[in-house]
């Protein structure tokens, strides 16, 4: 049992690593060749865990064979671009410039129900609305509307609009990330001045956020009630 | 570009290890299967000694490779062959079986298209 322990904490040490060298598209959306691998992985982890017969080395073995060719052809491919299609395949347009490509929905054998569906998750009701349909390799499909059907943009409006960027979490639940203070260029004296301003302690604070653009947020700790 | 050159150097780990591998179990092997080929003329307490005792010191990086049933019949065997020693028969019977766990970790390990399919 004892074995069985240790080879769970390894392989499982093992495919955290793999996973974090693959990158992070590995968690999120999976191209043909991340799935395969992915699939790959879990059986082969799964072995020698549950049967003490097998080696160890008959996981970590397949295992870092498959991370390094993943590795490899993922870097080759970028380098490489005329070599993505053998192995991730090519984005197929479903519906161009509103028209729908009747050759190629048959050749990804996507029915028309399926169609729709994908489009009504994408927000379109009417197939009408639709400029361009890609089914991108990764099986998801990308849905541009028509500039008729989308929603008037600020430029369009001849608005003026400032870019705050995103906000950025200094205080969580009063724990202070000096990461996202260092990446913002200000230490924790500035902090200090920015909670005297706010008049809150630290250990009042839930939540103070601020953006690119320098805007403040804060949320306070509710008050705890005995 | 890191993780890209990690990957390499893994790969040629990875490989280099193989290598050394098949190479050591193939070596071993054959030198245990030439003690059985002299024991099948004809059983020896010195001769079976020495194939327990080159056993012994090589099953340890064996089994790292290798399936612990294939480990565990070819050990059977090896200690059976001290006891039945006096018993031609039996003797022989527990040789061939050896002899077959032997042969069947070296093509286990060997480069080959049957031990690919």
């Amino acid at each position: 049992m004892l074995t069985i322990l240790i080879r769970i904490i390894l392989v499982y040490a093992l495919l955290i690593g793999t996973m974090r060298l693959m990158g992070k598209r590995q968690i999120g959306e999976l191209q043909l060749s991340e799935l395969v691998t992915t699939i790959l992985l879990s059986e082969l982890a799964a072995q020698p865990i549950t049967d003490d017969q097998t080696p160890l080395a008959f996981a970590i073995i397949p295992i870092a064979v498959l991370l390094s060719l993943e590795v490899i052809i993922s870097f080759t491919v970028t380098k490489i671009p005329a070599l993505k299609p053998l192995f991730d395949g090519k984005p197929s347009v479903l519906i161009r410039r509103g028209r729908l490509d009747f050759d190629e929905i048959g050749r990804v054998r996507i029915s028309m129900e399926e169609l729709l569906c994908q489009l009504r998750i994408n927000g379109i009701s009417d197939i009408n609305q639709v400029d361009y349909a890609i089914l991108e390799q990764n099986g998801q499909l990308s849905v541009i509307p028509k500039r008729a059907e989308a929603p008037p943009s600020a430029e369009d409006m001849s608005l003026k609009v400032s870019e705050p960027g995103i906000a950025h979490a200094i205080i969580v639940d009063t724990k202070i990330s000096d990461y996202d203070l260092k990446r913002l260029g200000h230490d924790r004296r500035w902090l200090e001045k920015r909670l005297a301003h706010h008049r809150v302690s630290l250990d009042e604070v839930f939540l103070f956020t601020v953006d690119d653009c320098g805007r403040e947020g804060l949320i306070k700790k509710p008050c705890a009630h005995s | 570009m890191r993780a890209f050159v990690i990957s390499l150097i893994i790969l040629s780990a990875v490989l280099a290890l193989t290598v050394c591998d098949c190479v050591y179990v193939d070596g071993r092997i054959d030198a245990l299967l030439d003690i059985c080929e002299k024991l099948e003329r004809g059983s020896s307490a010195m001769l079976t000694d020495e194939l327990k005792s080159k056993w012994q010191s090589c099953r340890d990086v064996i089994s790292l490779t290798t399936r612990q049933t294939d480990i565990e019949r070819a050990e059977s065997a090896m200690l059976s062959l001290e006891h039945y020693l006096d018993v031609p028969t039996d003797y022989n019977a527990q040789l061939a079986i050896l002899v077959s766990t032997l042969k069947h970790i070296k093509a286990s390990h060997a480069l080959s298209l049957i031990s690919i399919f």
